[in-house]
């Protein structure tokens, strides 16, 4: 099937409004500079912890044998799965395919969170207007999502498998105007931090508590004067889910509701095969398991977080590159084939039956070379990303990073 | 500057300015909100800068900007601190917005505004950038069977809406 014929009406309308988009309003000389300075933002979030990516690509043929590194050290030549002692030598490489797999995804208007919406919207009822004065008196207004989804990772942390759903409400302020001004979120990842993400100038983070309830609250300004105020409640569970309560300026209630809101038990993801419920991992695992199996050669230490989707960064002693690990929750699925989007130079593998990727850019004789080594476990996806810096050769090998991925901590 | 970074700032500098405004209205449609996709384009481009010399080696840029586009338009949606529309942007008056953004005023803008975000993307990526089932598969990383059921479903969807109010809820 090509393109759709304009014949149709709606086509052609479609067409027709599209073609009236205008264009941006700032200059192309003023984006660049933006762009390079969110770039240098990202970079000053890395020496707080997370590491930012420089690496850039020079696609070159590696088979596994290449791949294999020159000066493995005996202590980082096996690793343990379920008992077994593999390594390297056992990955079974496989024929690089192209898996047709579609991510589950629930449908806008599915009838199976039917009973979710009503849920979350009876909790927030109950919670924060139990008089009914203030939620408008429809079912659900906006309905932004749920399911378990991936994204097809060009080793983007935001590129992270979730959990989720997220239900806006409208809410009638005693100046009878009405807002779209109630959000609340369920996510199985999230990265309770202040540092990095919230760095800007238009938001404030801090730790506090509600109620006795700790949390972590974020002030948003906008609007075209910075004025208009919302803030943000994240409280993060027992079950390593993060309950998120968004409101917006004229939602008058009191912290006591907000806390209610937040551990309502009303407020959770309906079960589906494909969203389990995950055990959250302490949040020094990565930080454990990179320092046990790094040893000398790890620098200095970025950041790590506590949440389901962790993360951890670090330098490499000498400065000679970085590697991050991040285990994304849930098996099976998510682990997309060599052959999508970008990469040149990919090995596809099996090992002690669960599947394995090393995506490689760059070579070991190139400046910035690195890979991304991820291994599908049986409860957790672990991604260790390896960049090199400037000098060719200063690649971590394959090795520390394949006992990093396999370490049965991670899959706790 | 390097020769290097040199090279990268002659070949981004100039994917940029050819590609900028169609990237802007592609997240435009994407996201519903002009200054939203602002925020979107940027952001993918400085993705797109910082691994620009692996990029240019794909078979195309364009394709690996768009599923870019794409992704970083559901990671701001599903972002609870995203920034959302203020209540006080809500009380200016819809006219105003509409001599603003007089595309906005469409019934068709509305009815795009509602659809799922599948769907929207799909509607997006095949009659703005006129790509065929199969390259629209590839850059959701979707199952062609998929984006030919949510076309069917789209194109029926905004049918149905075309020149009935939408909820007020969904009017953002």
């Amino acid at each position: 099937m090509n393109a759709p014929s304009s014949h149709d009406p709606v086509d052609q309308r479609v067409h027709d409004l599209f073609a009236r988009l205008d264009s941006p309003r700032v200059p192309i000389s003023d984006d660049l500079v933006r762009g390079r300075r969110r770039l240098r933002r990202r970079r000053g979030a890395a020496a707080a912890g997370l590491a930012a990516v420089l690496a850039v690509a020079v696609p070159v043929g590696v088979d596994l044998a290449g791949a294999q590194p020159s000066s493995s050290p005996d202590a980082a030549s096996a690793v343990v799965i379920r008992g077994a002692e593999l390594g390297l030598d056992d990955v079974r490489e496989l024929p690089s395919t192209r898996v047709d797999d579609e991510p589950f995804e629930f449908a806008f208007d599915d009838p199976s969170t039917a009973p979710a919406k009503v849920a979350v919207r009876a909790a927030i009822a109950r919670d924060l207007d139990p008089a009914g004065r203030h939620l408008l008196p429809a079912t659900v207004q906006d309905w932004r999502g749920f399911g378990a989804d991936y994204y097809n990772g060009y080793t983007d942390p935001d590129d992270a498998v979730t959990t989720w759903f997220q239900n806006t409400l409208d809410w009638t302020g005693e100046d009878g105007l009405v807002k779209d001004a109630v959000t609340v979120d369920v996510n199985s990842v999230r990265q309770l931090d202040c540092g990095g993400t919230w760095k800007d100038a238009s938001s404030s983070c801090t730790r506090t508590t509600l109620a006795g309830l700790p949390v972590l609250e974020v002030t948003d300004f906008f609007g075209p004067l910075d004025d208009a105020v919302s803030r943000t409640y994240f409280h993060e569970r027992g079950d390593g889910y993060t309950v998120t309560v968004q409101v917006h300026d004229g939602v008058d209630v009191t912290d006591a509701q907000l806390a209610d809101l937040l551990t309502d038990p009303e407020v959770d993801i309906p079960g589906h095969p494909t969203a389990p419920r995950y055990v959250p991992l302490p949040g020094t695992t990565s930080r454990d398991v990179a320092r046990d199996v790094l040893g000398d050669r790890l620098g200095k230490e970025g950041g790590w977080d506590g949440d389901v989707g962790g993360y951890y960064a670090a330098e490499l002693a000498g400065g000679v590159g970085q590697v991050d690990v991040q285990h994304l929750p849930g098996a099976g699925r998510l682990l997309v084939p060599c052959g999508y989007g970008t990469r040149q130079t990919c090995i596809e593998g099996t090992l002690d039956g669960r599947r394995l990727r090393i995506d490689y850019y760059g070579t070991l004789d190139e400046a910035d070379g690195g890979y991304v080594l991820t291994f599908e476990g049986p409860t957790r996806t672990i991604e260790v990303k390896v960049d090199a810096d400037d000098r060719p050769r200063s690649r971590l090998p394959e090795d520390y990073a394949l006992r990093i991925a396999t370490d049965p901590r991670l899959q706790q | 500057m390097s020769a290097r970074s040199q090279q990268r700032e002659a070949e981004f500098g100039a994917y940029v300015a050819e590609r900028r405004d169609r990237l802007h209205r592609t997240a435009w449609a994407l996201c519903g909100d002009r200054d939203e996709a602002e925020d979107i384009v940027q952001i993918a481009l400085s993705t797109l800068y910082v691994k620009w010399f692996r990029v240019r080696q794909a078979d195309s840029v364009d394709a690996y900007v768009r599923r870019m586009i794409v992704n970083t338009h559901l990671n701001e949606v599903r972002r609870p601190w995203r920034r959302r529309e203020s209540p006080g942007l809500e009380r200016v008056p819809d006219e105003a917005r509409s001599e603003r953004y007089p595309v906005e005023s469409d019934p068709l803008w509305a009815a795009l505004r509602a659809l799922p975000a599948r769907q929207r993307q799909v509607v997006v990526l095949r009659h703005y950038w006129g790509l065929s089932v199969e390259e629209t598969a590839t850059d959701l990383g979707i199952a062609t069977g998929t984006v030919k059921s949510q076309t069917s479903a789209a194109l029926a969807n905004l049918r149905d809406q075309m020149g009935t109010p939408t909820s007020r809820g969904r009017q953002r």
